[in-house]
């Protein structure tokens, strides 16, 4: 087993592995791992293919696990009956902006607490921890207040995306991965560009963003992620058919049953993963390394 | 650096706010009353949309000083809230009777005595709906439509398992008990369930209510002035049990017990269950379900042994709390116009016209359903019209249709608190159905005393 | 009478608090100036303006609206506006209802569930796939791979997979293997583990890959001499890893306690709070008041109290965390 040979970390050594009754736990092992993955993993395919079941197999009783029909078009179908790419493209440009704000003003943030390290940065770490254990059960009727009538501003965020937008400036736990990840970049680093002659922005941008790429993609994509999730506020503020976003359709199907058959609503709830999945089947590297980049510091 | 850190922070400052000044809309000030109505149709359906446009502009044309606009929002009890504290409801706004005690309470509706007065909609309506209407002697909504609750059928399963007379009708039952036999029948001869009724959103309560009336259940009483709780009696127990029964002896209902009342349409609409109880066939069956329009059939619900009662039902047009007297006034003229009134003026008939024949274009079942309870004091006038332009576009069986029986007792819905009395009976509906061990009596008083002590130990009649 | 007298000592109370969270405020600021209360510098200033994005964000949509919340559980409500003082009434309304206990008991129990069901499977997963030298990328993607799907769409696939009867996917695999159909969400009592397993499906991929990231700055050494002084496997994970993996896990354990105990979406979206309240949680009772019910001042009060028990768990932590030093 050359495998074994090569374990380097870990509790069980490679030397252990080389005892007959530590391989059989070792498979054990894998074998537990294996049946969770498949339990993760085969809900979501079962939903691609059973959504496009034709509608007959779909209603039939008793229901067929493996799909014996299937039908793409149905995809189609259910995009120009409800107008799907209208939605989805609302979702995302919710999430393309929540993104951008999000990480000037958590990256921002995050830097100043990192390297510039003004007076009165312990206080607000301090404020930070606090907030980020903060539940929110009380704040959705403030919130809705405030986005039909912003304090000071009296502006109306009804069928606006704005609100979302601004509403990703605020988080305290990227704030802080940003925080531990600028930590981390060496100071030796920064000196030897000092003494190459490089101005305190020059640092910034010549050394600083280069390095802070898989943190920004990171954050990007828990940002879109959670934005893509969000139904509750978009369901009261988004009004107008033309802005409404597709897990706000989801909900809003659920709660008041539009009229949707359960296998066309199947394929809705299937096309809203999609994106979600692409992004993750794009960048998985990125988000395995960029919590450790958390994790180590929580 | 920091005096670029400062300029760089500045112009994002900014940058943001100004992208959020441009969101306020213009309004503009053209001299003419500004509406909103509800209910306009969604993108989904343009040719709805158009219908409904049409009659705007027609609308308009008559009205010139009158600028209305068609707001896709359908009234649903999760988004109203926000909706109304931000302004953002439409001027004229579409709801269910069951709503009307919550909002006029709430404030949500504005006080149209005059206006309703000075169009002669104070005399108009039938006595009990104008009631409902009222709150202290002032005119807060104008009722749309009204409906009592039937049984819709499905004619193929009734079919399939031989209970149809020569004519192709179905042999409906005429009490609950028979309605449980037939049940029994369509379980045994297609699998499909007999008989469907919702536990969810409230919904199992507003159906349930028809069962217990006609088994002699009653759910309040007023004493001196306050009400009371007094739902633990036989009539509600004994209709609890024909549901405890229906589950567990005979089987006959859909093994999904949280159903709301869409799920119901759905079950019907796609062959799996036979009866349910129903304001009437629902668009969706067609539309969404692609049911054949022949395989709907809509009859009065079963008798029990207090005799056969239908709820009443119906929808309600209320105008935002805080609209001028113009606006009202518009709205009102709006209304008129679209044909809520004791005669059926050109317009209205263009309307309705439209309207049936884009039903029948939709393989819609088209039928004039009698005279159901009346809404207007003239409606029997007004009934013979509307049936004469029914009868151009009727595309299906008319012997399917029999929602109206002379022995029909039609009974408003409980004055107080109704939605919260519907929550508590859709909690014993869905106990009783999945607990076969369930102490039904032990339930209901229960749930007769927390009622009490939730809802009406403080409560006062306004 | 009693409602004025509520009303000096809630003002009281309230302006006693603002002084000194205001003092307190101040004092942890200051303690970042060095201990010495001087004026902030320029430098300082252009630094802090670089963070008003931030603090903007955070203000106005985490800390403004929760404070905003609070306070009106305190007054009487029309619609989402005050319109007066209440004093305790709220709260004297919503507890006294007779749904209370038993939501109170219901939100609890969820967590409980998702501490039981939830909190140990991902020490135990990341623990021993961080010793897999098979496949263990793939399964790492593959188990985090929930963690994207909308939280939405996972309570509707769940929704899906427990359907009672022969619609139902689970009951088909139990079928398929000559068992019995369950009625899984329409058992009162399997209804609150069963949405718990719903939500640990969806969350615990991400989890684990904390964990694994923890268990990485494990030093190899450390087995290595505990192996040589002769402790087996189970030893060596009770006395190396697990010690290792307590501050994280700390911070997921209370983490969890604060999302289990504000669930709300998913028992609305699978059995909205049935059969028969039996998974009504304190969250999604407070969403119905609102929305359903248009009482505003009963949602919030709830909301309140929910707050005020997750404040206390988190003073706790904090006292735990202190004595753990992670930061």
């Amino acid at each position: 087993m050359k495998a074994f040979a090569k374990k380097s970390n870990g509790i069980i050594s490679s030397i252990e592995l080389k005892n007959r009754k530590t391989q059989i736990l070792y498979w054990c092992m894998f074998l537990i791992c294996l049946v969770l993955a498949l339990i993760c993993f085969l809900p979501v395919i079962w939903i691609m293919f059973s959504s496009l079941k034709d509608i007959s197999e779909f209603y039939s009783s008793p229901p067929t696990i493996i799909p014996k029909t299937f039908q793409p078009e149905k995809i189609l179908i259910a995009w120009k009956q409800l107008k799907l790419g209208s939605y989805l493209r609302n979702t995302l440009i919710i999430a393309a902006g929540r993104i951008i704000f999000c990480i000037v003003g958590t990256g921002l943030a995050g830097y100043v607490l990192s390297r510039l390290k003004p007076k009165g940065t312990g206080g607000m770490m301090r404020i930070l921890l606090w907030s980020m254990m903060l539940p929110g059960s009380v704040s959705l009727v403030a919130g809705y207040l405030q986005a039909v009538d912003f304090p000071y501003l009296h502006i109306n965020f009804t069928n606006n995306f704005t609100y979302f937008w601004l509403g990703a400036l605020g988080n305290a736990y990227y704030t802080l991965l940003f925080k531990s990840f600028f930590d981390s970049i060496s100071e030796s680093l920064v000196e030897a560009a000092k003494i190459d002659g490089c101005q305190e922005l020059g640092i910034f941008f010549k050394i600083i963003m280069p390095l802070s790429i898989p943190i920004v993609v990171v954050i990007g994509i828990f940002t879109f992620n959670d934005s893509w999730s969000d139904f509750l506020m978009p369901y009261l503020l988004l009004k107008d058919e033309s802005l409404k976003t597709i897990s706000q359709l989801i909900f809003s199907i659920k709660m008041s049953g539009s009229q949707v058959s359960q296998d066309i609503y199947l394929v809705m709830v299937m096309m809203s993963m999609i994106p979600p999945l692409i992004i993750f089947l794009i960048f998985n590297k990125h988000i395995m390394n960029g919590i450790n980049i958390g994790g180590v510091k929580g | 650096m920091k005096k670029i850190a400062l300029i760089l922070a500045m112009t994002m400052s900014a940058g943001m706010f100004a992208g959020c000044g441009q969101t306020a809309k213009e309004v503009t000030d053209d001299g003419k009353i500004h509406i909103t109505v509800s209910d306009f149709p969604t993108n989904a359906n343009p040719d709805a949309q158009e219908l409904q446009q049409s009659e705007f502009d027609r609308f308009m044309e008559a009205n010139p000083d009158v600028a209305v606009e068609g707001d896709q929002y359908a009234y649903s009890v999760d988004t109203f809230l926000p909706l109304v504290n931000s302004g953002k409801i439409p001027t004229l706004y579409k709801t269910w009777f069951t709503e009307i005690d919550k909002i006029i309470d709430s404030g949500y509706a504005a006080d149209i005595t005059a206006a309703a007065t000075k169009y002669g909609y104070d005399e108009m309506f039938e006595d009990n709906i104008a009631d409902l209407m009222k709150k202290d002697g002032k005119i807060y909504g104008i009722p749309n439509s009204v409906y009592t609750m039937g049984l819709d059928v499905n004619r193929k399963l009734f079919e399939e398992a031989g209970l149809l007379d020569e004519n192709g009708v179905p042999i409906v039952p005429q009490t609950w008990d028979e309605l449980v036999q037939t049940a029994v029948t369509i379980k045994q001869k297609t699998g499909k369930a007999g008989f469907a009724i919702p536990t969810t959103q409230n919904y199992g309560g507003w159906n349930f209510m028809n069962i217990a009336w006609s088994y002699g259940g009653n759910f309040m009483e007023v004493r001196d002035g306050k009400p009371y709780a007094i739902f633990n009696n036989e009539g509600v127990i004994k209709a609890f049990e024909l549901i405890y029964d229906m589950k567990w002896k005979y089987n006959v209902l859909p093994e999904n017990t949280f159903l709301s009342a869409v799920n119901v349409q759905e079950l019907f609409g796609t062959y799996n269950s036979a009866m349910n109880i129903a304001s009437s066939p629902a668009g969706a069956l067609t539309a969404t379900y692609k049911m054949s329009k022949d395989d709907i059939a809509h009859f009065a619900s079963p008798a029990g042994p207090a005799g056969r009662y239908a709820l009443l039902g119906g929808e309600v047009w209320f105008i935002k709390p805080d609209a001028t007297e113009e606006e009202i006034d518009a709205c009102l003229r709006y209304l008129k116009f679209k044909g809520i009134d004791n005669v059926i003026t050109e317009s209205a008939e263009k309307s309705l016209r439209e309207s049936l024949a884009s039903k029948v274009e939709d393989e819609y079942p088209v039928i004039s359903q009698g005279m159901g309870y009346p809404m207007y004091k003239l409606d029997g006038e007004r009934q013979k019209q509307i049936n004469k332009i029914y009868a151009d576009y009727q595309n299906v069986n008319p012997d399917l249709y029999n929602a109206v029986t002379d022995d029909m007792i039609i009974r408003a819905e409980e004055p107080y608190k109704a939605q919260e009395l519907y929550k508590v009976i859709d909690g014993i509906l869905q106990e009783i159905l999945v607990n076969k061990n369930a102490d039904i009596p032990a339930l209901v008083a229960q749930a007769e005393k927390d009622f009490q002590h939730n809802h009406f130990d403080n409560y006062e009649i306004k | 009478m009693l409602k004025t007298l509520q009303h000096t000592l809630f003002r009281r109370f309230t302006d006693n608090y603002i002084k000194k969270g205001t003092k307190m405020f101040k004092r942890n600021f200051n303690r970042g100036l060095n201990k010495s209360p001087v004026r902030l510098k320029k430098v300082d200033m252009a630094a802090w303006i670089l963070c008003v994005p931030f603090i903007f964000g955070l203000y106005f949509f985490q800390i403004r609206p929760i404070i905003i919340g609070l306070s009106y559980s305190f007054c009487e409500m029309k619609g989402f506006s005050p319109i007066g003082f209440a004093g305790l009434d709220n709260f004297i309304s919503v507890i006294r209802d007779t749904a209370f206990i038993k939501t109170l008991i219901n939100t609890v129990m969820y967590t409980v569930w998702s501490l039981v069901i939830g909190f140990w499977v991902p020490i135990f997963v990341a623990v021993i796939v961080n010793e897999l030298v098979h496949f263990r990328g793939t399964l790492k993607v593959m188990m985090y791979l929930p963690c994207i799907v909308p939280s939405l769409a996972a309570s509707l696939i769940w929704y899906f997979f427990y359907q009672p009867g022969q619609a139902g996917v689970l009951n088909q695999v139990i079928l398929l293997f000559g068992g019995e159909p369950q009625v899984w969400l329409q058992d009162k009592n399997l209804v609150i583990p069963l949405i718990i397993i719903s939500m640990t499906w969806r969350g615990f991929g991400s989890t684990v890959v904390f964990y694994l990231a923890a268990l990485q700055g494990i030093n190899q050494e450390l087995y290595e001499a505990a192996r040589i002084d002769g402790a087996g496997i189970i030893k060596r994970a009770k006395t190396i890893t697990l010690p290792h993996l307590a501050p994280i896990a700390l911070l997921m354990f209370v983490k969890q306690i604060i999302g289990i105990f504000q669930i709300q979406s998913e028992p609305m979206l699978m059995t909205g709070g049935g059969p028969n309240g039996a998974s009504l949680s304190l969250n999604l009772q407070s969403y119905y008041y609102m929305f359903n019910y248009f009482q505003t001042e009963r949602a919030l009060a709830l909301g309140t109290i929910t707050f005020a028990i997750l404040m206390i768990t988190n003073i706790f932590y904090f006292r735990i965390e202190k004595k753990l030093e992670i930061y």
